[in-house]
């Protein structure tokens, strides 16, 4: 039988997670780390709401709301430096940033 | 029985499209695809009760955030990094066992092996609307929500700061482009 339940939820979370993961991980260019670091926190913002349908109590979905927020904080600063190492490095790459090895 | 059928379908919409932002080479064709993924990550919202973040899910991400990569992409020339040849080796198996594990956990929720916590009856009574979410947000999170609006200002004046500072022209430093390795050293 089919039926929503939260777990499901969190199994779908769980799977946009991973694949944000794994983008992070294995992509080099600095832009596809943050779209992923973007999937990431998506996951986690659905699994915020599935646990105020469980609980019936809409304080998740504001921290839904406090974390897309602090989302756009992070892409509007990271956005920026990302610039400003390209036009330090010439390279968009995370393999630029090598001057600390 | 409509949620659950609604669910699935964004949902295997939003695999797919998260699965190609991460796999596909150029960088335009991910944004694309990162937009069919907020688009069907606030349809699923919607499924769930929570109109008012699918909304800002939309103005955010879909409207700002994603306009702001594009911009932020112009400003370079294309980059495809392929790296997807090199992980293929290991991948495979690995997706493999994530398919076995995940097919497990799923077909135990559906058969009823597992017990699961149904919400079909949550979400068929009174949903919560958007005077619970101001009540939340201006009772409980009033503190959290003050601290955010703060972050906001601070990063705007930071993001303004460091593009003052590339704008004299002071962002190349003299001293770390010349100790920097010469496949480094090309600038535009």
């Amino acid at each position: 039988m089919l039926a929503l339940s939260v777990e499901l939820y969190f199994i779908f979370s769980l799977i946009i997670f991973s694949i944000g993961l794994f983008g992070f991980m294995f992509r080099r260019s600095l832009i596809m780390m943050f779209i992923s670091a973007e999937i990431m926190l998506m996951a986690v913002n659905v699994n915020f709401v599935a646990l105020s349908l469980r609980y019936y109590d809409a304080y998740w979905q504001v921290v839904a709301a406090l974390t897309i927020a602090v989302a756009a904080a992070e892409a509007a600063i990271g956005l920026v430096l990302f610039i400003y190492i390209f036009k330090l490095r010439g390279v968009p790459t995370s393999d630029a940033l090598d001057s600390l090895r | 029985m409509f949620h659950v059928i609604f669910m699935y379908i964004f949902g295997a919409i939003a695999v797919m499209s998260a699965l190609s932002v991460v796999l596909l080479s150029k960088v335009v064709y991910s944004i694309v695809m990162v937009l069919v993924f907020f688009i069907s990550i606030s349809a699923i919202l919607i499924g769930m009760y929570a109109e008012y973040l699918a909304l800002i899910t939309l103005m955010v991400y879909a409207g700002a955030i994603m306009v702001l990569y594009l911009f932020a992409m112009i400003m370079f020339r294309q980059d495809t990094s392929r790296v997807i040849k090199s992980i293929t080796g290991v991948s495979v198996p690995l997706i493999l066992v994530l398919a076995v594990i995940l097919t497990i956990i799923w077909g135990t929720m559906i058969t009823g092996v597992i017990r699961t916590t149904n919400i079909d009856g949550v979400a068929a009574g009174s949903a919560l609307t958007v005077s619970h979410f101001s009540e939340s947000l201006f009772g409980v999170l009033l503190i959290p929500f003050e601290i955010v609006s703060v972050l906001l200002l601070v990063a705007m004046m930071g993001a303004i700061l460091i593009s003052n500072r590339m704008d004299k022209g002071g962002a190349p430093r003299e001293s770390l482009s010349q100790s920097q390795s010469p496949s480094h050293s090309h600038k535009r």
